[in-house]
């Protein structure tokens, strides 16, 4: 009941004038990104990262919060009117939505669907994370160094396994990302280092042009394939009135709503899982139970467990995020960047130290929330005419963002010639099949890795067998550390000889 | 400019080479410089954690690049490469006539004679850049943004 109270105290917080408009404001562009085919959150949180300097770190994360938030509305709109999913946790919601949209002649209702399920698996996963979050921080704060090392270890690892599909290329990715980060002063002495006798790299290179090149340009390179793509847009005319949803529809989207919200919210907070892996498990999981119709065919159960899974996933991986100062995903890694940028250190201490700003950010989801539903009811009418401003009209208005984003942080174009290399290598990197996520990660959390690291090995003297197996925390942590890494050598093995055969994806 | 035409590169092997390479680099410049483990004070050095790292990327690079070895080139598209070049122009832009004129000469020359759009539609979208540059970053986040050679001589600077 005290985190309760704690979240009323947070409402208190985020009901001044400046956040509610900070909260709007990301609302609405996280909507309008989210519903834009291809660009996606990380590169929508890490393109609007500059505009957050003028605020104080509260209202920053809060709009922030509200546009990865409203983001996973945003991806529903593009998924079920045009049939392109707007960001990947929408891919399913296209495979019910679209159908509906266009052979059952009912695209208001699977947009009313999908904004309903939203919020539902929204509020399911912000009331878990009311409860979770502070009971992370709990079992945080008997972290020492040693555990803090294993836990990094565990979440770096866990991304670098898990997104992308190659681990190899997850890890090497992930080990360039900390190296990145060791340019600069040394966390602890302070000496410069690895600045290659360049004053720039003095301080490091710095995260906003990194993120903005790897997410944001590199994205725009991939766009110049899709600029000339034609849509098959949905033609009937979208009315508020006439997208309302019947009693019979309620009935069949609740149920499959609160299921997903709560299943997607403890897959949001498992590092590396994320939206979209809660959005199909979700997705997999209604096939097992009754459906009016056969999923895949315009069913409104199929849009409700795509959508109230990503919703839910999204508020679940603030907990670890806010708990432990651990990002689950690479949206999460560009929030942390974030909060660190603005002097907060997200971690087991932030509950108690700073609840204004932990419990507001907590109240502002849930208002981000309602406001997202409301704004996403509000544009229907005008929704067609937003999701048709061509990706070639886009292309060289986002360069500019990337230019005034890069240098606006720096003061220098020196940022800008960061987020550049950046974005050609982040493109070079995806076109290659290699996932981007688990660098921005590991180029995040590498100080605290690091600092860490260090202090444990001072510690037991350099004793490496303390460090891992010192405490019961640290055994288990290992124990899971164990497992993540031998379970694909383990498969790759079992495959080879034989003894498994591994499920070929279904289209 | 047909922007259709494709090259073939391996860049499935050159990519885990660049980060062989890196790790080299890291791990020499860590030892040489930093060194791994103080055993006076049994602490620790500077060079302690990258160099674990520069160990681990030269390890997995290696066994990238032998995964590589069963793929085939990688087709690039001209197109793609459209967008670091005119963003390359654009930054010659403003180092030459300033932030500015540099983003609606960019804003031109990139809708209205690459994308061959109406001229409607290239001043919207150079509007919405010059509102992005100036009332959201000069104005509200107040960020200097270059002026150019020409601006600093017209400002004699």
């Amino acid at each position: 009941m005290e985190n309760f109270a704690w979240l009323f105290h947070g409402f208190g917080v985020v009901f001044s004038l400046q956040n509610l408009g900070a909260c709007l404001l990301g609302s609405i562009l996280g909507l309008i990104v989210g519903a834009m085919p291809g660009i996606g959150s990380l590169a929508g949180v890490a393109l609007l990262l500059p505009l957050t300097y003028k605020f104080d770190p509260t209202t920053a994360i809060i709009m922030l919060g509200a546009l990865y938030y409203s983001n996973m509305y945003g991806g529903a709109f593009s998924a079920i009117l045009l049939n392109i999913p707007g960001d990947s946790p929408a891919v399913l919601t296209a495979v019910d939505g679209y159908p509906m949209a266009t052979v059952k002649k009912r695209p208001g209702q699977a947009l009313m669907t999908a904004n309903a399920s939203s919020c539902i698996g929204g509020i399911i996963g912000m009331l878990i994370l009311v409860i979770l979050g502070p009971a992370l921080a709990e079992l945080g704060l008997k972290f020492g160094p040693a555990e803090m090392t294993v836990l990094l270890l565990v979440a770096m690892t866990s991304i670098g396994w898990l997104v992308g599909g190659n681990p190899v290329q997850g890890l090497l990715l992930s080990f360039i990302g900390i190296l990145i980060a060791s340019i600069g002063m040394d966390v602890q002495t302070g000496r410069p280092r690895f600045d290659f006798g360049n004053i720039y790299l003095l301080g490091g290179v710095e995260c906003i042009p990194f993120v903005i090149g790897t997410v944001g340009f590199a994205q725009l390179m991939q766009l110049m394939d899709e600029k000339d793509n034609k849509v098959n847009a949905v033609t009937d005319k979208l009315t508020i009135r006439g997208s309302m949803l019947t009693a019979h529809d309620w009935k069949r989207l609740t149920p499959p709503s609160i299921r997903a919200g709560v299943m997607g919210t403890f897959v949001g907070v498992l590092p590396g899982a994320g939206a979209t892996a809660a959005s199909f498990l979700a997705y997999a999981m209604q096939k097992a139970f009754k459906s009016e119709e056969p999923l895949g065919t315009g069913a409104i159960e199929g849009i409700a467990a795509s959508e109230s899974a990503n919703n839910a996933a999204a508020a679940g991986s603030f907990a670890p995020l806010l708990a432990l100062g651990i990002p689950g995903s690479g949206t999460g890694a560009v929030l942390l960047g974030g909060l660190m940028m603005w002097g907060l250190n997200p971690g087991p201490l932030l509950f108690t130290n700073d609840p204004d700003f932990a419990w507001g950010l907590i109240a502002s989801l849930f208002i981000s929330n309602i406001v997202a539903l409301a704004i996403s009811l509000g544009i229907i009418p005008v929704l067609l005419k937003i999701l048709k401003v061509p990706v070639r009209v886009m292309i060289p208005i986002i360069m500019i963002v990337c230019f005034v984003g890069a240098y606006a942080s720096t003061y220098s174009m020196f940022g800008v010639f960061v987020m550049l290399l950046a974005g050609v290598f982040g493109y070079l990197f995806e076109k290659n099949g290699y996932s981007t996520s688990p660098m921005l990660l590991a180029f995040v959390l590498a100080p605290l890795l690091e600092d860490n690291m260090r202090k444990a090995f001072i510690g037991t003297g350099g004793d490496i067998s303390e460090v891992f197996f010192g405490s019961g925390i640290a055994i288990v942590l290992t124990t899971v550390l164990i497992v993540i890494c031998a379970f694909p050598v383990v498969r790759t093995i079992l495959t080879k000889t034989g003894a498994y055969t591994p499920k070929k994806k279904s289209a | 400019m047909n922007g259709k035409k494709t090259v073939k590169l391996p860049t499935q092997q050159i990519l885990p080479i660049i980060g062989f390479i890196v790790g080299l680099v890291f791990f020499m410049i860590g030892m040489g410089d930093f060194g791994f483990w103080n055993h006076n004070t049994h602490t620790p050095t500077e060079g302690f954690f990258p160099i674990i790292i520069a160990v681990g990327l030269m390890i997995f690079s290696v066994m990238a690049f032998l995964q590589s070895l069963k793929k085939k080139g990688e087709e690039y598209k001209a197109l793609n490469w459209y967008v670091p070049l005119g963003f390359v122009g654009l930054i010659v832009g403003v180092f030459v006539i300033g932030t500015v004129p540099a983003v609606i000469v960019f804003e031109i020359l990139w809708c209205r004679f690459y994308e061959k759009m109406s001229w409607k539609t290239t001043i919207i979208a150079t509007i919405f850049c010059l509102i992005i540059v100036i009332p959201i970053f000069t104005m509200w986040l107040q960020i200097d943004f270059p002026i150019g050679i020409i601006g600093n001589l017209i400002m004699g600077y």
